[in-house]
């Protein structure tokens, strides 16, 4: 019965392949499993059956039942009628598709770069003490940064240890903090939101930085270089180089800017570039005045950190040339459909 | 800082094989920024960008001196022009043509020396053409002169008709609140107090000091006697006077860094010879003693091998002195030398960052983070993008709500932190209406209520509540965690708000596997009167027999579901009499009345 069985279920499911149309597979499914298919006839034979051989036998007729079943479904929802011309150039059935933001694109792409380096990905508070975001990171009282003309600050009291609530202007802020939640080694990547008081073609009062953070022992100049020249390979691609120059930040001792060959020149020098070369943000080793801030030896660890504009890069990246920076925040859906 | 200095200026003071283009090279890698090269005739102009704290390269001698040091170690020859700094001229600390009372706290260094017997006119052509390559209009030879010195020297200075100061008499003082000056740009302004001024005795002031001179006191075509004034100022004053009344002149950029009193009579004898005519004694008066600042050398690790000979020698380049190690600062970078790290940076820029290796961190690996909010985040982006969703990224600014104000607001739509993403998705759902005939929309991002917390939000103007409950039921089944969620139906859309740091809690990658049963189920579709709502519903359902593995809604019609019942028994395969009763309690219309 068992041989039986499965003969009728690979007869039944060749027929119901070669099938040509729905009159046909409509026969085959009388023919298999109607009143007197020829399935329904075979259970007839069940009661002679032991206990043991019902349940086996049971079995296989319920596969061979739901396969013969989803075969017929399969054939007459899918087989194309022969009768009907079949063109293969209308266009498909799309699934429904939405888009990332392309700020969303970029964090994507530069935390991967830096994880893949043992990077630790973190985020801190994007309103925050004008000690994390200013004192400790060595910044005289009197920098401009601090005053209420470039930086947004929070209507509520001082703290007296703390000072005043501030929408942070960059992702510096993390620095200290990494420094009191870990101990060295430390390589971090805070990728967060950055408020200034600034709103124009190209700069919105919104955006957002990349900072990275290594603290270890021996850590020098040429780390800073190395981990510089991975990222700018991998995020711009291998004809792109990047440079240090000197530069002035007082978080950082020395301090550098970081240029990029000009995506369209290569580095020949053109209009929209600087002899060759785009800046692509600051970076240095980390000024000591900091790492006391953060309790760290600083006979015994030294640190480089770098904080850049995760919309600049993207922009320099991908010649998406985006005329108005505004637009990433404007939401217009024919704008974020195109990403 | 930006300046512009002529190249034939520059080579006043450094004699050199170098193009323009390779010194501006060589600067840019080593020292400061030549952004751009601009050709000028038989001349070249550098466009310099000078930070911050080197006020002593906002000048021609100081790019001459960055040179230097520079040039040699790309090769070119490289000579520093400038003569010995030895004074010619003898200064007093009293003169007779001038009484002068000063505020000690105020200016470190007061000098000034009488002019005699100018005549106003046109200045040089070599003045005139050298002023228009920086950018300054000619105006004549008196203020030429001033504004010739400042660019050169990198002191600011200041002429005085000296016969326009009537009683010879000058209090340098601060200023009390409501007191007005007029400056030569004939700008009038009204004190706040506590600016840095000078006074003539009469109670009228004739120069907000540092900033801009008063037009009272100012050179004109029918001045014959000069003073020509060269000061240092306390810098903080001069940055709030400045900033107060946005007045940002050269002068006030350079004195509010905190400029040198050493450059101040090597200033006023350059200036002494630009005038000729007949001279007086020079007052001076040094308020402050002139500290001589030195650093001991640290340790210089740049991950190559410097020798000391060669760190001697690049900082020798500079103008530090060496002695053991000990580092004599020169006085022109007093203002920027500080630590043994700032010693480090000179070595590091002037060997050239260009010439140290790129290498990766060795040793231990940080201690990784267990935090899975960005891989959730991103999971959770992907999925709703993949359904259909579109990414927004709305302002965290808002112009009404009920939390943390700003201070300092840049507009009044951007006035308050948010306390939820829903007024936003409401503003772009209805600024988006009719440019695509359905929005989808997502954003993960903080509120702050004062704490930041962060949220996801999906909207929707397709207003089928179903649809976007099946969406977050997915989303759950993806999270592997329940939400607890709310949809809320708007005019023209609908949004649900989630607090993500609460589902995140709980949410998980690891998937429970069951075997999969030999035995099929039976499955079969009933119709059911509702009487309670679904939920209810289903737990009664369940509670009937535990071969009721799966329930699954089909659909309503009137107080109908159709319902799809799975029976199943992981042990023996079910027959049609094994359900036959508990389809009988389910169908008894009574049994979820009770």
């Amino acid at each position: 019965m068992k041989n039986k069985l499965l003969n009728i279920k690979n007869e039944a499911l060749a027929m119901i392949m070669g099938a040509t149309d729905a009159s046909e597979l409509n026969r085959l499914r009388i023919n298999y499993l109607g009143k007197n298919g020829q399935l329904t006839r075979i259970t007839k034979g069940f009661k002679d059956l032991n206990s043991d051989e019902k349940a086996d036998i049971g079995r296989i007729f319920s596969e061979a039942k739901s396969a013969i079943e989803n075969a017929l479904v399969f054939s007459t929802e899918h087989r194309t009628p022969n009768t009907e011309y079949f063109d293969n150039t209308l266009s498909g059935k799309m699934p429904p598709i939405g888009h990332l933001h392309p700020v969303t694109h970029a964090i994507e792409e530069i935390s991967n770069i830096f994880e893949k380096i043992g990077f630790v990905r973190v985020r801190y508070p994007e309103v925050d003490w004008d000690w994390y975001a200013f004192e400790a990171l060595n910044m005289q009282k009197t920098h401009p940064a601090r005053d209420d003309i470039e930086t947004f600050f929070v209507d509520v009291p001082e703290d007296k240890k703390l000072g005043k609530r501030v929408l942070t202007p960059h992702t510096s802020n993390g620095q200290v903090r990494e420094m009191e939640r870990t101990k060295p080694p430390i390589r971090m990547i805070n990728i967060g939101k950055c408020y200034r008081r600034q709103s124009d073609i190209s700069h919105t009062a919104m955006f957002h930085q990349f900072e990275g953070l290594v603290i270890d022992e021996g850590i020098n100049i040429t780390h800073l270089k190395g981990t510089i020249d991975h990222f700018v390979k991998q995020f711009f691609g291998k004809d792109r180089i990047s440079r240090l120059r000197p530069n002035h930040f007082q978080f950082t001792e020395p301090s550098f800017e970081v240029d990029v060959t000009c995506d369209i020149c290569l580095g020949k020098g053109c209009k929209l570039c600087k002899e060759g070369w785009l800046e692509l943000g600051g970076a240095g080793m980390v000024h000591p005045n900091v790492l006391k801030a953060g309790k760290i030896d600083t006979d015994k660890y030294t640190g480089f950190a770098f904080g850049w504009g995760v919309e600049r890069t993207y922009m320099m990246k991908s010649g998406v040339k985006i005329d108005d920076l505004r637009l990433l925040y404007g939401n217009d859906i024919r704008f974020l459909n195109q990403f | 800082m930006q300046i512009l200095i002529p190249d034939s200026w520059l080579r006043e003071f450094i004699e050199t094989d170098a193009t323009p283009k390779q010194i501006q090279t060589a600067l840019s890698l080593c020292g400061p920024s030549v952004d751009r090269l601009h050709k000028k005739g038989s001349d070249y102009v550098y466009d310099i960008e000078v930070t911050t704290n080197r006020v002593d390269m906002m000048s021609v001698i100081g790019i001459a001196r960055e040179c230097a040091a520079i040039l040699p170690r790309f090769g070119y020859s490289a000579k520093f022009k400038i003569k010995n700094l030895k004074l010619k001229i003898a200064t007093l600390d009293k003169v007779g043509y001038l009484n002068v009372k000063v505020d000690k706290n105020l200016c470190p260094r007061f000098s000034a020396v009488l002019i005699k017997n100018i005549k106003v006119g046109e200045s040089s052509k070599l003045i005139r053409e050298r002023l228009e390559l920086c950018g300054l209009r000619s105006l004549n030879n008196v203020i030429d002169i001033s504004n010739y010195l400042m660019l050169e020297m990198g002191q600011p200075v200041h002429t005085f008709d000296y016969d326009k100061i009537v009683a010879h008499k000058m209090i340098l003082r601060e200023s009390k609140k409501e007191e007005k000056i007029t400056t030569l740009d004939n700008k009038e302004f009204v004190l706040q107090g506590g600016d840095i001024v000078i006074e003539d005795g009469s109670s009228k002031l004739i120069d907000l000091c540092g900033i801009m001179g008063g037009q009272n006191s100012s050179v004109d075509p029918n001045t014959k006697n000069v003073l020509l004034f060269v000061q240092v100022y306390e810098p903080t004053h001069i940055r709030k006077t400045s900033m107060g009344l946005a007045h940002r002149t050269g002068a006030a950029v350079l004195f509010e860094k905190g400029l040198p009193t050493e450059n101040v009579l090597p200033t006023l004898e350059k200036g002494l010879k630009m005038f000729g005519g007949t001279t007086s004694p020079v007052l001076d008066i040094l308020n402050i003693k002139e500290p001589v600042k030195t650093i001991k050398l640290g340790k210089i690790d740049l991950g190559v091998e410097i020798k000391h000979t060669e760190i001697v020698k690049i900082l020798t380049s500079l103008g530090f002195e060496i002695g053991g190690t000990i580092v004599k600062i020169p006085w022109w970078r007093k203002p920027d030398i500080d630590i043994p790290e700032d010693l480090v940076e000179e070595v590091a820029r002037i060997y050239g960052y260009h010439n140290l290796p790129s290498l990766l961190m060795t040793g231990k690996l940080p201690a990784p983070s267990y935090d899975k909010i960005f891989y959730w985040e991103s999971k959770i982006k992907s999925v709703l993008s993949h359904w259909g969703f579109t990414e927004s990224y709305t302002y965290s600014l808002v112009d009404k709500d009920t939390g943390l104000k700003l201070k300092n607001p840049l507009s009044s739509e951007w006035t308050y932190l948010r306390t939820n993403l829903t007024n936003s998705h409401l503003k772009i759902i209805a600024e988006n209406l009719g440019r695509v005939p359905e929005l989808n929309f997502f954003e993960i991002a903080n509120v702050y209520l004062p704490q930041e917390e962060l949220h996801l939000i999906v909207s929707s103007s397709n207003k089928d509540y179903f649809r976007l409950k099946g969406y977050l039921e997915s989303l759950e089944l993806y999270l592997g965690t329940k939400i607890d969620y709310q949809i809320i139906a708007h005019d023209v859309c609908l949004t649900c708000e989630i607090n993500l740091q609460v589902v995140l809690k709980s949410a998980t990658t690891i998937k429970r596997f069951t075997p999969i049963s030999k035995f099929s189920p039976i499955i079969e579709d009933i119709n059911i009167n509702q009487a309670e709502n679904y939920n209810q519903l289903v737990n009664k359902i369940k509670a009937i027999s535990p071969l009721i593995k799966n329930i699954e809604f089909i659909e309503k019609y009137g107080d109908k579901l159709t319902l799809r019942i799975t029976y199943h028994d992981a042990k023996r395969q079910l027959s049609n009499n094994d359900v036959a009763s508990v389809r009988e309690i389910l169908l008894n219309s009574n049994f979820h009345k009770s």
